[in-house]
């Protein structure tokens, strides 16, 4: 009676199968519970009081923290800054890695690689390091930039210490270490494109960069609006690093931004509630304009095709 | 075309020949205002430095050790609950999957500083489980890992079970080894994440001798008396060269979890 057996097996499993998915669930749920959702309500609770990191309560001060942000300089610079970081930054490492890979894409395969695998590399190397690196080669006397621009006659600026460049400054470590990425991201995408569809554009008469612009780049569009998703969203928190180790965000708060605010206010002013306040309203703003990138770009996606 | 393509690899790749050009340089060579690409005078001068200014071998062995405790603990909670949001017939586990991956939309700020109390009211400042331990899993490896497992075939779970095996066992001993490559490509991609990580360690490992190697490299800059750059690039290059040598050897293979990291989502 295989058929009968077979049932049996089946039943057992379905009964035991609720207990034993549900045991292997709770790893994982608890630490997400401890480690993200408690923290969560945790920072928003926090966001209503006053606390130094150290005494041993926490005074209620109702709204005066977001009313305090609200109205304060550096909160106003942070915001304008992430602003113009991650607008930079969608354009700099979202269009520059599709006009690279659209380019590599007309090499030999072995070549290929070879660019894939040069333009990749600062992916997977640490952040914090490459920005000792990188505050080296902006040091205004001694720094590699201002001697090569000075060979040139240029007298460089002071990079971090200048309130006009050194948000600048950040956001160019930023590109530069998340271009490779993207990059890669762009040759997997095009090489999903049936390479006919183009050469049916070259045969009717179009020029490369009309069969670029109307084939290409719309059946491209899913690769496009994920890279440009991803290097928004992320872009407050890829800020932190660089602006950690480059510049403390100053001079004067001139380069501070959303993601190092929150660090600054908690770890080197010892307000833990108001630091909570700006976490919350950057969480907030970016969840909000995420969400309205995405609502915006799925209709047009969906028009297009 | 191959002339644009070449100077992108230049300027990419710059920054690190630059950070290896000062290290094998005499202070004279690198403070002498000038360009010049390699050294005059070659020296390993900068190393010897970096070595002694900072316990460079326990640094490195304390990356290693939390990237390896965070991917083990990672990889393990991703696979059991994946495997359960995928393959196996409990309530609500689609309420279970959104809860895990709607964490990806939770910026490590926002979160911060409440694990930070945690942690310190746990007196775990300063320890491998304070800095392994908040990290131990992520809505992304699950996420990850139940696309994969669902495009097994169900017939291979279906025989497992028919066989009177367990879900213990089926998972080992099917659901594992059939997604092998899905799993060592998330793990690679954790222990990448894990090394290169800066502001967890920067807040937990305040103790010189916890610190992990992107947080003590610090200890270079900003000195009294100026940063020391010829020892601080001669330590970044050995920091970074173990990373670079392990790309350039597997990168078809790093490449390709990216990649499919990316694009699956």
């Amino acid at each position: 009676m295989p058929f009968a057996r077979a049932q049996v097996a089946r039943a057992r499993w379905r009964r035991s199968a609720v207990l034993t998915g549900t045991l292997y669930l709770m790893p994982a749920a608890l630490l997400t519970g401890v480690f993200i959702y408690w923290p969560l309500v945790a920072s928003l609770v926090l966001s209503f009081h006053e606390w130094n990191l150290v005494s041993p309560t926490w005074t209620p001060v109702g709204w005066q923290n977001y009313i305090e942000l609200f109205a304060s300089r550096p909160f106003w610079l942070a915001v304008v800054n992430t602003g113009k970081a991650a607008a930079a930054l969608t354009l700099l490492a979202v269009l520059i890695p599709m006009a690279l890979a659209a380019m590599v894409l007309r090499v030999s395969p072995q070549i290929r690689n070879l660019y894939r695998v040069v333009l990749f590399s600062p992916s997977v190397i640490s952040m914090a390091i490459a920005c000792a690196v990188w505050l080296w080669i902006y040091h205004p006397l001694y720094g590699v930039l201002n001697t090569v621009l000075r060979l040139v006659g240029i007298e460089g600026p002071r990079w971090l210490s200048s309130g006009d460049w050194a948000i600048w400054g950040i956001i160019n470590v930023t590109v530069w270490k998340s271009l490779g990425y993207n990059f890669v991201l762009f040759i997997a995408g095009l090489l999903m494109i049936p390479s006919e569809m183009q050469e049916a554009a070259r045969v009717d008469g179009a020029t490369e960069w009309q069969a670029f612009r109307h084939v290409t780049f719309p059946l491209l569009a899913p690769t496009t609006l994920f890279v440009f998703l991803t290097t928004f969203i992320l872009a407050p928190q890829n800020l932190f690093v660089p602006t950690q180790i480059l510049t403390h965000g100053g001079p004067n708060e001139a380069s501070n931004n959303l993601g190092y605010l929150v660090y600054q206010l908690g770890f080197e002013y010892f307000r833990a509630g108001y630091a909570s306040a700006a976490a919350m309203v950057t969480f907030l703003l970016f969840l909000g304009l995420t969400a309205l990138q995405f609502y915006l770009a799925e209709r047009r996606i969906h028009y297009e095709s | 075309m191959h002339g644009l393509l070449c100077l992108a690899c230049a300027l990419i790749v710059f920054p690190l020949f630059w950070m290896l050009s000062t290290a094998v340089k005499p202070p004279q060579e690198i403070f002498a205002g000038t360009f010049r690409l390699s050294p005059e005078r070659f020296t390993l001068e900068n190393f010897r430095a970096a070595m002694t200014a900072v316990p460079i071998v326990r640094l490195f062995v304390n990356s290693l050790v939390v990237a390896f405790g965070v991917t083990v603990a990672q990889a393990v909670t991703s696979i059991l609950a994946a495997y359960a949001c995928a393959l196996m017939p409990i309530p609500g586990r689609n309420v279970w999957f959104a809860f895990f991956v709607a964490t990806m939309m939770i910026p490590f700020q926002v979160t911060m500083i409440p694990n930070y109390l945690l942690v310190s009211k746990l007196e775990l400042l300063n320890t491998y489980t304070g800095l392994i331990v908040p990290q131990a899993v992520t809505g992304f490896g699950i996420f990850m890992l139940r696309q994969a497992f669902r495009s097994l075939p169900r017939s291979l779970v279906e025989a497992s079970v028919l066989d009177g095996a367990n879900s213990w066992q089926t998972l080992w001993r099917v659901v594992v080894p059939a997604n092998r490559t899905a799993i060592a490509a998330v793990s690679i991609l954790f222990f990448i994440n894990t090394w290169n990580q800066y502001l967890w360690p920067l807040l937990v490992a305040t103790d010189r001798s916890m610190k992990t190697l992107p947080v003590g490299m610090q200890e270079f800059v900003n000195l009294e008396g100026g940063t020391m750059w010829g020892p601080l690039m001669a330590a970044a290059s050995m920091a970074i060269l173990p990373a670079l040598v392990a790309y350039l050897l597997a990168q078809r293979y790093i490449l390709e979890s990216f990649v499919t990291a990316g694009l699956k989502e």
